[in-house]
C-alpha cells in the first residue's frame, strides 16, 4: 500500500472510529487491533483532554461524563485542522447551546462563548493603545474624521441567562476543587440580555458589563464610524449633551486601552 | 544545506511549563535550559510570550515542536513554518526540533505522532521535506524518534537504520528520547541499545528523559510519572555510547512541584557525570 493511501486510510479510521477496516489490519504488522486501540483511544481523550482545558466551567456545570460526550459529539464533527491544539473547539458553543430549548442549554451555550472568548484575549496579539494623552495633543480639526478599531483581545458578547454570574461561582469552586463537578448553580433566564466587554490590557484579562447606551456607541466607534457621526448618533438621545457624553465614554475606553487608531 | 558546527551540549534542561513560569523567574533555579513546545508561543501575545521572554533573557532555550508533520503526505504547511521561524527569530532558540512521524494528512491534524514504515518510499517521501524544511527555518533540524506501538508490514528496514538513513541524506540531527527507545523496544521487541548503538553518534544534539506507563503486556508513552529504573540505565549506556548530549526532563501530565523535578534533573547529572567518568577509565 502507498504511503499516501496508508495515510489516508489510518486517519479516517481515527476519526471515524468503529471496526478496523481490513486493509488497514493487513498494513500493521500483528498483534495489530489491540495496539491500535491505544492510537484510536489516544484520539479521544486528547481531544477531550484539550476542549476541558477549554471550557473549565461548562465542564463543572455538566459534569465530566457528561461533558465528555457533548466533547465527542463534537470531535465527530469537527475534526481538527488545528497546528496547536490550543486553537480547537470554537464551535463548541453551538453545539453546547443546541436548540436553545432550556435555559440549561442557553446557559451551556453562554457559558461556552464567554470562556472561547477569555481564552482569545488571554493570548491576543500586543499592541500598543491608543491613550487620552496621544489624542490630547491631537489638533481640534482632526477630531470630526477621528476614527478608531478594536485592540486584537478586545471581545464582546451578549448574554441571556445569569451565565457570568455562573462562571464566577464555578471559578471560585475550582479554584477549591479542580476535580469538582457537577456544580449546579441556578440559571436564570429572567434577565434584560446583558451586553460584556472582554479586554487584556496588559497580561491580566479584564471583563465588565456594558450599559447598553454605552455598549451601542462603543460598536459603532468599533466599526470605524468616525466621532463626530457618533455625536451626531447619539443626540436623539443626549441632545446638547451628545458631545460631552461621546468625549466621557471615549475618555474612559482609552482608559481602558480598548482602541486603536485608523 | 551544509553540516552547522556541531553546537556546545547546554547541559541539564526541563520542558518549560506555564505552572512553574513564576518559580523559574523568581527562583533562579539550577536548571542549565529549557525546551518549550513550539506550537503553545505561536500565539499574537500575552502571558506566553511575556513568560517565554522573561525566562529566555536569563536561561537558553530550545524549541520543540509537534505538529511538523515531516512525515506527512499532505503538503508542508509553509504558514506554520513561517510562524516557527518567526519566533525563532524572537527567542534565538539553540535549536529546533520536532518529531519523525505524520500527525494527519489532507487538512487535519490528529494531534498525535503516529510512525512511519521504514521503506525507501517513505525515505524518498521525508528526505526532501526535511530538506525543504531546513532551507524555509535557514537552520538544521533536529528530529526525534517517537515511542510507537505498532509497526508496518511494509517495513523493510529498523527504526534507526531509517534515521540513520535521514540523517545522511539530509545532514539533519536527532533527538534521541530515550524513553521512547525504550518504550519501542519493550513494544515491538527490539533490542534498545542496539537502537542507541545504531544511531550516528555526531548526529546526536540531545536527549529526552520521561516517564511511562507499563500495562506488563506493553508500553504507553505519557509523560505523567518519574523516570522508571530501566531508562536510567538506558539512559546511562547512551551517555557512554555517545557522550555528554544536551539532556532534557520532560513532564507533560501530573506535573510535580519544580524543586521535585529539579530533584530528578541531578539524578541526570549523577548518572552522566558516573558515565563519562566509566568512559574515561
Amino acid at each position: 500500500m502507498k504511503l499516501t493511501d496508508l495515510q489516508l486510510l489510518a486517519q479516517s479510521h481515527l476519526l471515524e472510529g468503529g471496526d478496523m477496516p481490513p486493509a488497514l489490519q493487513d498494513a500493521i504488522a500483528a498483534p495489530a487491533s489491540e495496539r491500535w486501540t491505544i492510537y484510536v483511544e489516544a484520539y479521544r481523550l486528547r481531544l477531550t483532554a484539550a476542549l476541558c482545558t477549554q471550557y473549565p466551567t461548562l465542564t463543572a456545570r455538566c459534569g465530566r461524563a457528561v461533558f465528555g460526550e457533548l466533547a465527542w459529539r463534537f470531535i465527530r464533527a469537527h475534526p481538527s485542522t488545528y497546528r496547536s491544539i490550543r486553537d480547537y473547539g470554537r464551535e463548541l458553543a453551538d453545539l453546547a447551546h443546541g436548540d436553545g430549548a432550556t435555559p440549561e442549554l442557553r446557559l451551556h451555550g453562554e457559558l461556552a462563548r464567554f470562556e472561547w472568548l477569555l481564552a482569545a484575549a488571554f493570548d491576543a496579539p500586543n499592541v500598543t493603545a491608543c491613550t487620552v494623552t496621544a489624542l490630547a495633543e491631537l489638533a481640534p480639526d482632526a477630531w470630526p474624521t477621528l476614527r478608531f478599531a478594536a485592540v486584537p483581545s478586545l471581545q464582546r458578547l451578549r448574554t441571556t441567562t445569569n451565565a457570568v454570574a455562573v462562571w464566577r461561582a464555578l471559578r471560585r469552586a475550582l479554584e477549591e476543587d479542580p476535580a469538582c463537578g457537577p456544580l449546579a448553580e441556578p440559571v436564570a433566564t429572567d434577565i434584560a440580555p446583558v451586553d460584556w466587554l472582554i479586554v487584556r490590557p496588559q497580561l491580566e484579562t479584564e471583563f465588565r458589563s456594558l450599559p447598553a447606551n454605552e455598549a451601542a456607541a462603543l460598536d459603532l466607534a468599533l466599526a470605524g464610524v468616525p466621532f463626530a457621526a457618533l455625536c451626531e448618533t447619539l443626540t436623539a438621545t443626549y441632545g446638547d449633551a451628545a458631545a460631552l457624553q461621546a468625549a466621557t465614554w471615549l475618555k474612559g475606553w482609552l482608559t481602558e486601552g480598548l482602541l486603536l487608531r485608523v | 544545506m551544509p553540516a552547522a558546527t556541531p553546537a556546545r551540549p547546554l547541559g541539564f534542561g526541563l520542558g518549560l511549563r506555564p505552572a512553574h513560569y513564576t518559580q523559574i523567574l523568581d527562583g533562579k533555579p539550577a536548571v542549565d535550559w529549557f525546551e518549550v513546545i513550539t506550537e503553545n508561543y505561536l500565539v499574537g501575545g500575552g502571558r506566553p510570550l511575556h513568560f517565554l521572554d522573561a525566562i529566555r533573557a536569563r536561561y537558553p532555550i530550545v524549541m520543540h515542536g509537534v505538529s511538523l508533520s515531516i512525515g506527512s503526505t499532505a503538503p508542508l504547511d509553509l504558514h506554520y513554518l513561517d510562524g516557527v521561524r518567526a519566533l525563532a527569530a524572537r527567542c534565538q532558540p539553540a535549536w529546533i526540533s520536532d518529531h519523525l512521524c505524520w500527525t494527519g494528512t489532507g487538512a487535519h491534524n490528529l494531534h498525535d505522532l503516529l510512525p512511519l514504515p521504514y521503506t525507501e518510499e517513505a525515505l524518498a517521501h521525508v528526505a526532501p521535506r526535511i530538506e525543504k524544511v531546513q532551507e524555509r527555518l535557514g537552520q538544521q533540524l533536529v528530529l526525534e524518534n517517537v515511542s510507537s506501538y505498532i509497526s508496518y508490514a511494509s517495513s523493510a528496514m529498523t527504526e534507526w537504520e531509517f534515521l540513520s538513513e535521514l540523517v545522511r541524506r539530509t545532514g539533519c540531527d536527532l533527538l534521541l528520547d530515550v524513553n521512547n527507545v525504550y518504550v519501542s523496544s519493550r513494544n515491538h521487541g527490539f533490542d534498545a541499545r542496539a537502537f542507541i548503538d545504531g544511531v550516528p553518534t555526531r548526529a546526536v544534539r540531545q536527549f529526552h528523559l520521561a516517564g511511562h506507563l507499563d500495562l506488563g503486556t506493553h508500553v504507553i508513552d505519557t509523560h505523567d510519572a518519574p523516570v522508571c529504573e530501566a531508562v536510567w540505565d538506558l539512559y546511562a549506556y547512551a551517555v557512554e555510547r555517545l557522550g555528554p548530549v544536551s539532556t532534557l526532563l520532560e513532564r507533560d501530565d501530573q506535573i510535580p512541584p519544580l524543586t521535585e523535578l529539579i530533584t530528578e534533573l541531578d539524578r541526570a547529572r549523577a548518572i552522566s557525570h558516573a558515565a563519562l567518568q566509566q568512559v574515561a577509565k
